[in-house]
């Protein structure tokens, strides 16, 4: 039987002290909204389930490092963020949605890898939103983590230094940078319908 | 007239950067406030999928795959006195220490180490004191 009655600093107190179940608490109280940044991060669900299982890992084996002032949900949600920055980090962009980079410089613009999308499939209103996934594959980690957590989450520039770990001038460079390459690739995609 | 960059533009989009500066010179220019309607719009339309839905009990199931690979912390000790004659086996102690090694593990077994030295060096000032006076 989970024991949800406990507040944060109740729960944390009870696992340091060696109640480990006291820790479900947490889990359950927090992982939905861990999931939430992690789908946003990764773009798939399977991803953000594992991201949501590493960082309230990761969450438990430091817990002695929080500080009792903090808040465990800001603070667990900035754990979330950096182990969903290390997975699309290391993972490789899935080959069937990767924008070429093949720059046209002439154009100014990239071309989509379009191998079954013809004109009339990319006007289907599901396939702005697919379009709108290409593009965000034409970001960096860095970029595409600190514009989701602008744009998707509504978090302040230090807010996403914070998180990131990152200084707030390269945080809203980020985002600035994410912006830009946005604009751009959808502009172009916009015109090939 | 300084014209606004996109930096500060993006800035101004999401309610960041100098906003009375930059509202003012959107009212007064033509050319910036196109821009930035644009940049508005551009934004506007960037809507991405949701999340999918998770069911009630996510939380829990995500509590069940966690729950076997967590190791319980040990509780602090109540007692922070060991007398001379178990101070040998502070040290053996600490080493069948448990995981997760804690900074309250570790804190704690530098203490114990104190203790011992301190200890040893109260036995010795005896030994010494006795001998003298045995003199």
């Amino acid at each position: 039987m989970l024991r949800m009655d406990m507040d944060d600093h109740a729960a944390i107190q009870a696992v340091l002290a060696g109640d480990k179940e006291a820790y479900a608490a947490l889990v359950v109280r927090h992982s939905r909204r861990l999931y939430r940044v992690a789908f946003r991060i990764t773009g798939n669900q399977a991803d953000a389930e594992d991201v949501v299982q590493e960082a309230l890992l990761r969450g438990y084996r430091k817990l002695e490092s929080f500080e009792s002032r903090s808040d465990f949900g800001t603070w667990i949600y900035r754990i979330a963020v950096r182990c969903a920055l290390d997975r699309i980090g290391g993972s490789k962009v899935d080959e069937s949605s990767r924008v070429a980079e093949t720059t046209n410089r002439e154009q100014n613009g990239v071309q989509v890898a379009d191998r079954e999308a013809g004109p009339e499939r990319l006007l289907l209103s599901g396939e702005i939103r697919a379009m709108q996934q290409i593009a965000m594959h034409g970001l960096s980690p860095t970029e595409r983590t600190a514009f989701m957590l602008r744009h998707l989450e509504d978090r302040t520039t230090e807010e996403i230094a914070a998180a990131m770990g990152i200084e707030p001038s390269a945080a809203k460079q980020s985002v600035f940078r994410a912006v830009q390459k946005l604009r751009l690739r959808l502009a172009t995609l916009r015109v090939k319908i | 007239m300084k014209h606004l960059s996109e930096e500060e533009m993006i800035a101004q989009v999401y309610g960041e950067g100098d906003k009375t500066t930059a509202k003012r010179h959107l009212e007064g220019c033509a050319e910036c406030s196109k821009a930035y309607a644009g940049l508005q719009s551009d934004l506007a339309e960037m809507k991405f999928a949701d999340p999918p839905e998770l069911d009630a009990f996510y939380g829990e199931r995500v509590w069940a795959s966690l729950s076997g690979s967590l190791h319980a912390y040990r509780a602090p000790a109540s007692s922070c006195w060991h007398p001379p004659s178990s101070a040998a086996g502070c040290g053996s102690r600490s080493a069948r220490r448990r995981l997760p090694k804690s900074a309250l593990a570790r804190s704690s077994n530098r203490l114990c180490l104190f203790r011992t030295a301190s200890a040893s060096s109260w036995w010795f000032l005896a030994i010494i004191w006795t001998a003298r006076n045995a003199c």
